[in-house]
């Protein structure tokens, strides 16, 4: 397991550096979303294969908490601390130890050519960006996973202040606010899908 | 494979099936009448079925005609026939009107209250010769199978939808599998096929 979980690590850290560093390094934006699509994918594949062996969900809530829970704890090893709703279709899910983040320290010799005392704001953001794009892949992951689920939605990250950059807040916001009444089945178009796509 | 696009709504006379054999035809437009909602009195004509004619399944005990998987827009991913006529076209109807029936389970889930939710739909329409069966995941992946098989337990068929889950799973899980086209996978077939050679011989795993 703790084999398994380095080279998680180790492939999160990899993809950020190949992503920010090389393929795209003067956009940074666009290397944000090849992760976060890369997440996506991944997510949509888990949530399959997670779902399996339970009955469906009715609702928004029941889906988030699934997330929350299960899908959490299958991905992270343990489950969100804390989960807030302005019961308009945002959520907060909260981490106060978000796992992929245990493992990273910031690479000295690339901050302390000229390092004085005020630089330290400057090193903190530095930091705080490396964070943010390792924190793309799993906001994918999750969109994802609620995507499968039926919940169009955008997801972001947020971090605490440094240097404790373990909490980790995600903010979900569900695009279709459908009411409660629509069709479980989600927003299809009826039966004319019903064809080859070639 | 040719785009079909069978409208249950609109009315096919019996003369565009020539060519095919006629005891086909109403047993297709009786489930065409169940699937645009008019309720026909359950009972005895349905279960009253007359042996199977026309296109046999293939010897061996396999009683599984067909399996499909239709995703979340309805559209179909996958169908499979076990039988050697070429009956890709009334199997296309058979499950096309099985998602009505879907449809209705879901959205009325009173008749079904103590299976609520539950993955697995159970029987969803007899037809004169066949029997269709269905499972819908949290997805909104709708798993259809249909059967000749009369006296189908319901054990059997939710450990069968179960198996079949599982390596719809499998397949979709393959990175090069684009989300929502045709499954193309061809062990994804294989493992199908075994599926459903097993089915019924008792073998819950």
């Amino acid at each position: 397991m703790a084999i398994a979980e380095s080279c998680v690590d180790a492939v999160v850290m990899e993809m950020v550096a190949v992503y920010c560093g090389g393929l795209y390094a003067a956009k940074p934006e666009l290397a944000a979303r090849r992760i976060e699509a890369i997440g996506f994918q991944v997510g949509h594949q888990l949530s399959e294969r997670y779902t399996m062996e339970r009955p469906r969900f009715s609702d928004h809530l029941e889906a988030i908490k699934f997330i929350c829970k299960d899908f959490w704890s299958e991905l992270f090893k343990k489950q969100i601390d804390n989960l807030k709703t302005n019961h308009r279709g945002t959520f907060v899910l909260q981490d106060n130890r978000f796992r992929w983040l245990t493992r990273v320290s910031l690479d000295p010799y690339t901050e302390n050519t000229d390092s004085t005392e005020n630089d330290s704001a400057a090193l903190g953001d530095t930091a705080a960006q490396t964070t943010t794009m390792l924190l793309y892949f799993p906001c994918g992951l999750i969109r994802g996973a609620l995507t499968n689920l039926g919940i169009s939605c955008s997801v972001s990250a947020d971090m605490s202040n440094l240097p404790a950059y373990l909490i980790c807040f995600m903010p979900v916001t569900i695009i279709d606010s459908l009411p409660k009444s629509a069709s479980p089945l989600g927003t299809h178009g009826g039966m004319d899908n019903y064809f080859w796509v070639l | 494979m040719v785009p079909v696009d069978v409208k249950p709504s609109s009315p096919i006379s019996p003369h565009e099936w020539a060519g095919r054999e006629p005891s086909q035809s109403p047993e297709l437009l009786r489930g065409l009448s169940l699937a645009t909602g008019r309720r026909q009195p359950a009972g005895g004509r349905f279960l009253r079925s007359s042996p199977v004619t026309g296109s046999s399944p293939l010897p061996g005990g396999i009683m599984i005609v067909c399996v499909a998987v239709v995703g979340h827009q309805n559209n179909p991913l996958y169908l499979q026939s076990f039988t050697e006529a070429d009956d890709a076209l009334k199997l296309h109807h058979i499950v096309h009107c099985s998602l009505d029936v879907i449809d209705e389970r879901v959205n009325n889930p009173k008749r079904s209250a103590p299976t609520l939710n539950e993955t697995f739909l159970g029987l969803l329409y007899p037809t004169e010769n066949y029997k269709v069966y269905g499972y819908l995941t949290n997805t909104k992946v709708k798993f259809i199978m249909v059967t000749t098989d009369l006296e189908v337990k319901d054990a059997d068929a939710r450990n069968f939808f179960r198996k079949f889950h599982a390596a719809y799973v499998d397949a979709v899980s393959n990175p090069f599998h684009v989300p929502g086209k045709k499954i193309a996978s061809r062990s994804f077939g294989a493992r199908v096929s075994t599926i459903v050679k097993s089915f019924g011989s008792g073998t819950t795993s």
